[in-house]
């Protein structure tokens, strides 16, 4: 690791005037699961980090008055499993049931979940997000790389496994800076994007910006399911994925959302897939149909071409999910409940 | 969201700012002049900025116009004058840590990770270090009783915390079940097991065998322990003898 | 005093040997307490970290290190492969080559020293695919590396005039005429890497002229030479201490060019060196294990008896481009005509180093596959085709014990119940399962092994002996040994290992440590043990081969009224302590122990054939070794090497970038490894017929580490009716081969 500076502020502004310091290169700290060692393969090098755990504004989860819950910054995935104000979003838990280590879950945040630096090994060994305009994942090893989205220079995937359902349920980000005082609420998919450039990072953060919360609005009776391929437990990075969304009236699919996740550059959202859903009842068939039709774009590289299977069959199956069938492969785990239920709101220690 | 509730917001944090009992004082400098806005506690160790006063945000959520008129209060410029959280730190400091119960103190640069901290200035080394980024879990120790892996933790972050390592476990029974299902064999994996399952089951004292398989994954051991420590854990939920 | 015959107690008889006995040093491993190499930290010592070359062929120009040395708290900078000004380029074969080393006042320092490194490359071409035959042979990159053919007797010679190869080649077609079953197939296994979780390396510093390293070693007695060779010193004057050590399976035993750098160090600066390799440092060069891919044709008769086997097989073992020893091909099986070829490939890539079961694990997955084809091909069931190639083995003696111990494994995998022909089983959703077999065979003869056991007057017990613990329980073992045979309590008995200041024992490798160690402690404790005898025998006035120790007490066999308590004898020593040390050399014949081992694995398994994940519902492992000293450990041993095997069918492989052949997947967050959740039921069983304990000691480690991968294989396969031909079995893999195989 380069030597920086460091600060730990109690308050958004404060974080925001240390983010801005002119002619610094500046990162957020919160769990650290990422970006520390990020910064000890020297891919980050900060001049300072802001640590933004210790404001006590981004360490809560709650209920506001529309019902929507807000998720601060620094609250970890432990916290919001065990928030009873979270259960109405079970497609979310379910994924971080399947990170299941114990201690990604108490130390990592849902915000820098969703901020994950690619696992692109290209990146992660200091090539850069494009690594040589694409080029070095074209002619390497891209058996994990990006099937769709892929036809400029960015081939890596985005690596949030949480993103995809939590933009099937309408969250929003919270996001403040570079100027004290300007905040913004933005779709959680719009945090997203493809670099096009070196300089482009893949979300739409700028310099001294950060995310305070994730907001989730009140769902209804929808219902939802993530299906993650993995080829082992644990935190290790699926192969694909896909979260769905959907109203059921009268047996009929009225409304859907689907996204995939680790398939390309940013969350991938099916609105195709999802509006042939539309009208049509949930069955093994119409479901794979709906998973054919979320891949129909795909351009696979050299070694990856199977993704495109496991991607149509995580749509497939979390359709099936989601409306409460059997998808047919082989049993996820049990979900785990901690003995103490846990307090109304939730503070991180 | 309403800008009304966005403000109230702001002010919430305002009120959080400057608690009573947090004061400025200067620690070791080293080469630079770097100042650390400290807590002093009766035993003179340094809390981080951390307080249990201040108004709930809750609270301020629920509405009161009293709120919006305090958020003024605070200006930019004073803010930045008195503010314990615009301090930054660069260079070697002194923080105290509370490490299985004692007060410690060790030198640190803002990169410097706890595990560095653990292994080399306190000659705790049961945390190892095995992955760049915490993949192997191999340094996990509880954090305010939450597992937490020292690699990727930075010092600075957890001055003033409760730091808990498997070196203070040795009367728990999680060691004593890896003894008795002989769940270890090079060893250098197990106080990273030791700990994550502490917390585990502290969290899911009645965890089936299914859910600990579902529930154990964030640490990998080499030699393959996997299913002596499955025996372990079932064991240990079986006999209640986790607490 | 008469002379000392070694033995074991008789079953019924023993205390602590076959039981069930916890590690002693399992509480300081589980609480930190136990100091592996990494752990030590000694006064004023500096820390160093080195640069890993990042190419995986290319030469190195010049270094410019005056950034670095700019760095506060930077002490040196030491080249290690890289050229001083003026010197010639220096070639680099592989990614991750330790090029310059930092030392620093702390690690993070050091690190930020080597990322300030300058360091001017010449790239040259690169070649990593050990798959590839044909393009390695069109880049020159093969090697020759051995064959030779067997036929039957009954065939006869090749004539005078007879071109020799080409007789061969004529009856090996018409063996092949002759089968009423062909089987053609073509099958891999990927290069795995050590992945010791402590990575390779030394604490070391120089005491005047005697170096003392804390070396994490699987061969602590001999490891001292290593370094007085490269350093131009004596042995004499290095001490090498491991108490503990994170992981070896193979690849620890010398001091290595970093070892080496850090004592060159330690003695340029005068202070303590800690220098271990970083985690994509250990992957790349601390050690892996050769690839190995074939083509295979084999001729069976109408009951499934292999009668003529054909294979060519290739792989890497890196830069020096040799492969899976030839010798075991087809592995275990021997039918009566065979004909091998090995090709060795010469990579950009580290050469690999032993790794558990040297080229077993990766014979047994490339060549047990085919037979298990042969079944498939057959619609007959892989059992019995197992059972009836039984025949036809290289160890004919053991037919019987591998034909009992698959009886044993089908009871407990509960083979006849799951059992169905090839990819004919039920399918539930997209998922089916699938059984598959493997077996193995290993030598494990004990190594050479001293010890010094001292016996106080006052009654304490103390030995000493230049063993290692890789994590086997060697330390326990010894202790148990030593108790038992002293008719002691386990906790009476002081042990200590670890060091090469104590007498010699062999290296840890190729399961001969416990075999070793139970030599060299049963040896010492029975001598020892005879001279009390004989002082107590003057006291008791009875003769000293009706003395018995056990419980604490010096006993007459037959009258319980005449003893003596331990304390009490050993009072009768005089002044000085009772001293003796065993010498026991490998391959002396000794009733202690001996060699030779079957055994079988069998796998079960679930694979999702839409997403071709394969999950593992139960393994089991049918495992013979002599005389079973620590069940508990001995069972440890078993279920680790499932584990292995389960890693390395389904997770790991070193992953080469085909155009810069740089090794990318060398973190953890990429090289993967199966956790706690990936591992299914595992069952593991001694297989102890009625002579077994009467063999004696026979090494563990390897065998159970062998024949999973085949099994594993072997039962996707089953599940699928399809051949997945490479392991890992990756998800990736699964679906390539079930899209090939629908055409």
């Amino acid at each position: 690791m380069k030597n920086f500076e460091y600060a730990q502020p109690t308050t958004e502004d404060e974080a925001v005037a240390l983010l801005t310091e002119p002619k610094k290169d500046t990162a957020v700290l919160a769990g650290g699961t990422d970006l520390v060692g990020l910064m000890k393969r020297m891919v980050v090098t900060a001049d300072r980090v802001v640590n933004i755990s210790e404001i006590k504004s981004l360490q809560q989860v709650e209920r506001d008055d529309n019902g929507s819950v807000w998720i601060g910054a620094a609250v970890c995935l432990g916290d919001f499993l065990d928030n009873r104000h979270t259960d109405q979003y079970p497609s979310t838990k379910q994924v971080i049931q399947g990170i299941s280590s114990i201690q990604l879950q108490s130390q990592g945040t849902l915000v820098g979940e969703l901020l994950r630096r690619p696992n692109c090994w290209y990146f992660r060994e200091g090539h850069g997000l494009l690594a040589d305009s694409g080029r070095m994942v074209n002619e390497g090893d891209n058996r994990y790389h990006a099937i769709l989205g892929n036809r400029g220079p960015a081939r890596f995937v985005n690596a949030s496994r949480l993103a995809p359902s939590l933009i099937t349920l309408g969250a929003q980000v919270r996001i403040i800076g570079p100027e004290k005082d300007e905040e913004q609420i933005l779709e959680l998919a719009d945090l997203y994007r493809t670099p096009a450039a070196d300089s482009e990072l893949e979300n739409v953060l700028q310099p001294g910006q950060f995310v305070t919360h994730v907001i989730i609005p009140t769902h209804g009776d929808r219902l939802t399911a993530a299906y993650e391929v993995r080829q082992g437990e644990g935190p290790d990075q699926p192969l694909a994925a896909a979260a769905v969304s959907i109203d059921v009236v009268a047996g009929t699919v009225q409304n859907a959302s689907i996204v995939l996740g680790q398939v390309a550059p940013t969350p991938w959202i099916a609105r195709e897939a999802a509006q042939l859903l539309c009208g049509k009842e949930v069955t093994e068939e119409s479901a794979a149909m709906v998973g054919h039709q979320a891949v129909s774009g795909a351009m696979p590289l050299s070694q990856n071409e199977y993704k495109i299977q496991l991607a149509q069959v995580a749509v497939k199956r979390a359709v099936l999910k989601a409306a409460g069938y059997d998808t047919g492969g082989l049993d996820t785990p049990m979900p785990l409940e901690p003995t103490v239920s846990p307090s109304l709101e939730t503070h991180i220690a | 969201m309403g800008a009304s509730q966005s403000d109230a917001r702001d002010v919430a944090t305002c009120l959080n700012l400057i608690p009573d009992s947090y004061t400025f004082i200067p620690v070791d400098l080293g080469n630079c002049c770097a100042h650390l806005f400290h807590r002093l506690e009766p035993d003179g160790f340094i809390m981080s900025q951390q307080s249990s006063q201040g108004v709930s945000r809750r609270g301020f959520l629920k509405g009161s116009g009293a709120a919006v008129a305090v958020s003024t209060v605070v200006s930019s410029t004073e803010a930045e004058a008195a503010a314990p959280g615009l301090q930054v730190v660069s260079g070697e400091t002194s923080i105290t840590l509370k490490v299985n119960g004692k007060s410690m103190t060790a030198k640190v640069e803002p990169r410097t990770t706890l595990l560095d901290v653990l292994r080399y200035q306190f000659d705790l080394t049961g945390a190892k270090p095995v992955s760049l980024g915490g993949s192997s879990g191999a340094s996990t120790v509880l954090i305010g009783g939450k597992a937490v892996m020292a690699s990727t933790t930075l010092a600075l972050a957890v001055a003033g915390k409760e730091v808990t390592t498997c070196e203070s476990l040795g009367g728990d029974a999680v060691p004593a079940a890896f003894v008795e299902h002989d769940a270890q064999q090079c060893g250098f994996c197990t106080p990273g097991f030791v700990v994550a399952v502490r917390a585990f089951l502290n969290k899911y004292p009645n965890a089936t065998e299914e859910q600990i398989r579902a529930g154990l994954n964030g640490n990998i051991c080499r030699c393959g322990t996997y299913a002596n420590i499955l025996q372990a854990v079932v064991s240990l939920v079986k006999g209640n003898s986790n607490g | 005093m008469a002379e000392v015959t070694y033995n074991w107690p008789e079953n019924h008889k023993a205390r602590l040997i076959g039981k069930r006995v916890s590690r002693l040093d399992g509480m300081e491993k589980s609480t930190g307490a136990a100091k592996y190499t990494y752990d030590i930290n000694l006064p004023k010592q500096l820390v160093v970290r080195a640069l890993g070359c990042p190419h995986a062929h290319c030469r190195v120009i010049s270094v410019d290190a005056s950034a670095t040395e700019k760095v506060p708290g930077v002490v040196l900078v030491h080249l290690i492969k890289a050229p001083k000004p003026g010197d010639e380029p220096v070639e680099i074969r592989a990614d991750g080559t330790l090029l310059v080393a930092v030392a620093a006042e702390t690690e993070a320092i050091a690190a930020e020293g080597v990322s300030k490194l300058k360091v001017k490359y010449e790239l040259l071409e690169s070649f990593v695919a050990d798959h590839d035959l044909q393009a390695a042979e069109a880049k020159k990159r093969t090697k020759k590396a051995g064959g030779g053919i067997e036929l039957d007797e009954a065939i006869g010679e090749p004539g005078d005039d007879d071109d020799e190869e080409e007789w061969e080649e004529q009856k090996v077609q018409q063996l092949f005429a002759q089968s009423k079953y062909v089987v053609e197939g073509n099958y891999g296994i990927d290069t795995i890497t050590h992945c010791c979780l402590e990575p390779h390396g030394s604490t070391l510093h120089w005491d005047g002229d005697r170096l003392k390293v804390n070396h994490s070693t699987q061969n602590v007695s001999r490891t001292d030479d290593g370094y007085a060779d490269a350093l131009k010193i004596s042995a004499d004057e290095v001490d090498v201490h491991c108490e503990y050590i994170g992981g070896g399976f193979g690849s620890k035993f010398k001091p290595d060019y970093w070892g080496i750098a850090a004592a060159e160090i330690a003695k340029q600066t005068g202070r303590p060196i800690k220098f271990l390799l970083t985690r994509d440092q250990e992957l790349k060069i601390g050690g892996n294990r050769p690839s190995g891919f074939i083509d295979v044709k084999l001729g069976a008769d109408e009951n499934g008896v292999v009668q003529v086997w054909d294979s060519h097989h290739w792989g890497t073992s890196g830069f020096n481009g040799s492969t899976v020893s030839v010798g075991n091909f087809p592995y275990v099986f021997r039918p009566k005509n065979w004909r091998r070829r090995a090709t060795g490939i010469i990579t950009d890539n580290e050469p690999s180093v032993a790794w558990r079961a040297p080229n077993h694990p990766q014979a047994c997955a490339i060549t047990q596959t085919a037979y298990d084809d042969l079944a498939a091909k057959m619609q007959a069931d892989s059992l019995d085709i197992f059972l009836r190639n039984l025949e036809n083995i290289d160890s004919p003696e053991k037919s019987l014990v591998y034909a009992e111990q698959l009886r044993i494994g089908a009871d407990l995998i509960d083979w006849r119940k799951h059992w169905h022909l090839h990819g004919k089983g039920k399918r539930r959703g997209s998922v089916v399962e699938g059984l598959g077999i493997g077996i193995h065979k290993w030598g494990g003869t004990a190594n050479s092994s001293n010890c010094l056991l001292k016996i106080h007057p006052d009654g304490g017990v103390e030995s000493y002996c230049g063993t290692q613990d890789l994590g086997t329980g060697t330390r326990t073992i010894c202790a148990m040994v030593l108790a038992e045979t002293l008719g002691l309590p386990i906790e009476a008995v002081k042990v200590n290992i670890g060091s090469s200041t104590y007498p010699f024992s062999g290296a840890s490798g190729g399961s001969t440590t416990v075999g070793a160690v139970s030599e060299s402690h049963r040896r010492a404790a029975q001598e020892v043990l005879a001279q009390l005898f004989d002082l107590v025998a003057k006291r008791l006035e009875v003769p000293a081969e009706k003395l018995e120790a056990s419980n604490g007490n010096i006993s007459v066999v037959g009258y319980s009224d005449k003893s003596m308590s331990w304390k009490q004898a050993c009072s009768l020593i005089g002044i000085q302590p009772l001293e003796v040390t065993s010498i026991y050399k490998r391959g002396d014949d000794s009733p202690l122990s001996s060699s030779n081992v079957a055994g079988c694995q069998m796998a079960r398994v679930a694979v999702d054939t839409d997403t071709g994940v394969v999950k593992i519902i139960k393994m089991v492992a049918v495992q013979d070794m002599g005389l079973v000293m620590n069940r508990k450990t001995a069972e440890s041993q078993i279920y680790g090497a499932l584990i292995m095997s389960i890693a390395a069918a389904l997770f790991e492989q070193r992953i080469n970038d085909p155009k810069t052949g740089a090794f990318i997947n060398s973190e953890l967050d990429s090289y993967r490894l199966p956790r706690l959740g990936d591992t299914g039921e595992l069952v593991v069983h001694f297989h102890e017929p009625e002579n077994e304990r009467a063999r004696g000691v026979i090494g563990l480690g390897e065998p159970p580490a062998i024949s999973g991968g085949a099994a594993i294989a072997n039962a996707v396969c089953n599940a699928t009716g399809v051949r997945v031909p490479t392991l890992p079995l990756t998800p990736k893999r699964v679906l390539d081969a079930l899209r090939t195989a629908k055409g």
